[in-house]
């Protein structure tokens, strides 16, 4: 039986033009892991708070949505708030407590429940999800992962039997959203919670998830196990939005047009590799180092020597002899793990903290700026146009220029607020242009982006470096880096160690590198991104004769 | 607090901290008597630097001690009450009366406000919302939120500040840094606006509002809580029956009554030293314990 289902759904928000939710048909089973994508303003959120009736949006609606068979809008006030928990992008503003503990809580007070029940059910929750070592914390000092992960064990402590998640680690980086959706993962598996769930980094849920939908302009376009989904996006002759955030592995496997079988995870990927490729010898692929070495040559814009810094008297040491140099016209991905200094060493390029030892020079006439994480900041005015204007000094052609060259024209009456993330962060990029900004510092620029929107950012990025103007990006996304870096740069325990052109920096790895690389390094050493992979594996096939070669 | 040093006070129940500090300040109060105040003045110095440190104490003291001499030079200055005449000057009398009430006053006072210094440390903003939550849920909830919201408040400003920097550099002249301060307040506002939107449907989504909600705590009352309050209770009684007797009292004008009043006030005077010298002896017990029984081998 159906836990959730939503029948012939139709939805407008008040004075929209288009319908944001066309009749869409969904149900979710009990104790099933479902995956909802599709392009940013597709109606996906929509269509989760439709699920939850004290956050359904107002507007017109048909259609209805049933919660076990019941109609919603009929469900009591306590099943619903307790038995459909939800959680949001924003790991900040869903806090409303000031302790973890009286945050887990929250949900539990409000249905009125004793106080010895509500301690057993918080103690369950942080013992399920590992909170205990910061249990008695504030709120405030956590970390984006840590926050998340208390408002997802907050939402599970009502004991819903559905968990709805909107876009939960748009705001987290790589590592602690893997964290978050591997909690996830184990609510489904091991507590048979269902589970809603819109994403696009879908490299890790595509394998876990048991049905994927795909939605576009508030239709629901596709709906089947994700093998299929895969197999139905790759034939699709224009490739959607969608297809770029599959797995490396369904992209590689389908480019080469072996979409019978596509593998969802690497391990898959690569006992298909073995089989495609039989057993050929590895082969480098030669790359023209021309254009590196020209780079090499160019002088340095930004230089920073042997920084030394930490918080405070008593406290360790961020940064331990941290050198590094941004040429001109050069894109510097700075990569590295959770707390190793990368945002710290930002910081100080910037100026927002001083080294204790070292210095930070930046050559000449250059401006430097530094792209906030929350882009929001930058934002004064009330549509986008006003905001170019502002930062243009009231120069109508130069912001209108800009507007073009961001391909923000279509969005200047919209308020900043509404844009997607790629947007704000075209639109803040703008503000910083037209500030005559050349030295640009960009901390975590693809959070919260699915790979359309990085691959837009990237060449944005790439055009700025074209014109001269050099920027430092700190990521802990590998792909992003072994894609567009001019180099790349690892940093570890405050230093930076290893540095080199993304081929042959990636290489050398063996743990710390692209899926792609992972999937064909035994056969194609130096290519790092899936399309080298795929040009290599093409020419390798076409050289030596159709299907591989046995013994 | 990044100083994780073991408090005694720390995990004592809120209702028998509420308790002691209503007590000891009431009763300093109460006694107008060098004696008593001396003795709270002490006893609260030595249990603030306990929990806060030398350091952090030395840093209440520098706005002490001009409170101190102010009161106590302020009260012989304009008050000319009194049959002991110290000396005159300018045709006014300057008496011993006069810089006794002062220096007791001044006491009382700087003892009052070294307690609440302590009372700061110990009843954290969770303990207070325990004891005073219950029959105000709502009202609770709106504090625990307040205080949750001032970090949040303070770190958005900071970051918007960088970022704004990052526009235009921060003029110098007073009109300009208003009209920047200006700017970044309205963005703040903008954006904690937007933010509290999310907020409340974080709330909406987890039931809030469904009913009337409980505040859930982490607080238990165990039998050393009982035996602390007994303690308090038993030797605080005894000082508030003594004071109602009419003893720890003293009049100063226009001439002093005895500070002792016979053996009743004796008795008011060690239990009153008892009880304010106990979260000291309490909290240095602590120490030495982790000190000298080797629990942290």
């Amino acid at each position: 039986m159906a836990l959730l289902r939503f029948d012939k759904l139709t939805f407008a928000y008040p004075r929209a033009a288009a319908r944001a939710l066309d009749r869409v048909d969904l149900t979710v089973d009990k104790g099933e892991y479902v995956v909802l994508c599709g392009p940013s303003g597709c109606g996906k959120t929509t269509l989760l708070r439709h699920a939850k009736p004290a956050l359904a949006p107002v507007g017109a609606v048909e259609g209805a949505v049933y919660y076990n068979e019941t109609p919603l809008s009929a469900l009591d006030a306590r099943t619903a708030a307790s038995d459909v928990g939800f959680v949001q992008q924003n790991p900040d503003n869903q806090i409303v407590t000031d302790f973890v503990w009286h945050e887990l809580a929250f949900g539990l007070e409000n249905l009125a429940l004793p106080v010895p029940v509500i301690r057993r059910r918080v103690a369950e929750m942080a013992a399920f999800f590992g909170i205990e070592p910061w249990f008695r914390s504030k709120t405030t000092e956590l970390s984006g992962g840590q926050k998340q992960l208390m408002n997802l064990a907050s939402a599970l402590a009502m004991d819903p039997k559905l968990l709805i998640l909107d876009e939960p680690t748009s705001m987290l980086d790589p590592l602690s959203a893997r964290n978050l959706l591997g909690a996830v993962q184990r609510i489904n598996r091991e507590l048979g919670v269902a589970v809603l769930l819109t994403e696009h980094r879908l490299d890790e849920v595509f394998p876990a998830a048991d049905r994927v939908v795909v939605m576009d302009r508030g239709r629901v376009l596709a709906d089947g196990a994700p093998a299929d989904i895969a197999r139905e996006l790759s034939g699709a002759e224009q490739k959607s939005r969608i297809w770029f955030g599959l797995p490396t592995a369904v992209r590689i496997f389908s480019e080469l047009g072996q979409t019978e079988r596509l593998p969802l995870t690497v391990r898959d990927a690569r006992g298909r590799m073995a089989e495609l490729m039989g057993e050929r010898p590895p082969v480098q692929t030669e790359r023209s180092p021309a254009a590196q070495d020209r780079k090499k040559m160019s002088p340095a814009v930004l230089e920073a020597k042997e920084l030394w810094f930490r918080y405070g008297e008593k406290t360790k040491d961020i940064l331990r002899g941290a050198s590094v140099a941004l040429r001109a016209g050069e894109l510097l991905c700075l990569l590295g793990g959770n707390g190793v200094g990368k945002s710290t060493l930002l910081r100080i390029l910037a100026g927002l903290a001083r080294p204790y030892r070292g210095k930070v020079r930046l050559a000449g006439e250059h401006r430097l700026c530094m792209l906030p994480q929350n882009a929001k900041t930058l934002f004064v005015a009330d549509t986008a146009e006003k905001e170019l204007l502002d930062s243009a000094d009231g120069d109508g052609t130069r912001a209108s220029a800009m507007a073009e060259r961001l391909e923000l024209t279509a969005l200047m009456q919209r308020h900043p607020y509404d844009l997607s993330g790629g947007e704000v962060q075209r639109l803040a990029m703008g503000k910083l242009l037209l500030r005559q900004a050349d030295v640009l510092l960009l901390d975590e620029p693809t959070k919260g982006l699915d790979a359309y929107a990085k691959a837009e950012l990237a060449s944005l990025l790439r055009g700025l470096c074209g014109e001269g103007k050099s920027v430092l990006v700190v990521t802990h996304d590998v792909d992003f880096a072994a894609a567009y870096a001019d180099r790349c740069a690892m940093m570890f325990d405050g230093q930076l160690l290893s540095e080199g052109e993304p081929h042959a920096f990636f290489a050398g790895n063996r743990f710390y590198t692209t899926d792609a690389n992972r999937i064909a390094g035994e056969y194609f050493p130096t290519d790092v991104t899936s399309e080298e992979v795929i040009a290599s594996c093409q020419s390798s096939l076409r050289a030596e004769g159709p299907g591989p070669r046995h013994g | 607090m990044t100083d994780r040093r073991m408090r005694f006070f720390e995990n004592v129940h809120p209702a028998v901290c509420m308790v002691y500090f209503v007590l000891v300040p009431g009763l300093t109060l109460a006694c107008p008597n060098p004696v008593i105040v001396g003795l709270s003045l002490l006893g609260g110095s030595w249990f603030s630097v306990r929990l806060r440190g030398l350091r952090a104490f030395g840093r209440t003291l520098r706005f002490l001690v001009p409170m101190f001499l102010l009161i106590a030079v302020a009260n012989p200055l304009f008050n000319h009450r009194g049959v002991t005449m110290l000396f005159t000057w300018n045709h006014l009398w300057y008496t011993l009366e006069a810089v006794v009430y002062g220096l007791v006053s001044a006491c009382s006072l700087c003892s009052v406000v070294v307690w609440f210094t302590c009372y700061q440390e110990v009843m954290t903003s969770d303990k207070f919302l325990y004891l005073f939550g219950k029959p105000f849920p709502g009202t609770a909830l709106l504090i625990t939120m307040t205080l949750r919201f001032i970090p949040q408040l303070q770190q958005d400003r900071r970051e918007i500040r960088q970022a704004q920097a990052m526009l235009r550099q921060e003029g110098t002249r007073i009109l300009q840094k208003l009209g920047t301060a200006l700017r970044n307040l309205s963005v703040l506002l903008t954006m904690s606006l937007e933010n509290a939107v999310e907020t409340a449907d974080s709330m909406k989504a987890r039931g809030y509002g469904v009913r009337r909600r409980t505040t859930f705590h982490l607080f238990r009352f165990d039998a050393r809580d009982a035996r602390m309050l007994a303690l308090i209770l038993a030797m605080a009684g005894v000082c508030v029956v003594a004071r109602c007797l009419g003893h720890g009292h003293m009049e100063f004008y226009p001439r002093m009554t005895p500070v002792v009043t016979g053996p009743e006030s004796i008795v008011l005077f060690v239990l009153f030293a008892a009880l304010a010298f106990l979260p000291g002896i309490l909290e240095t017990k602590e120490s030495i314990r982790w000190r000298s029984y080797g629990l942290t081998s």
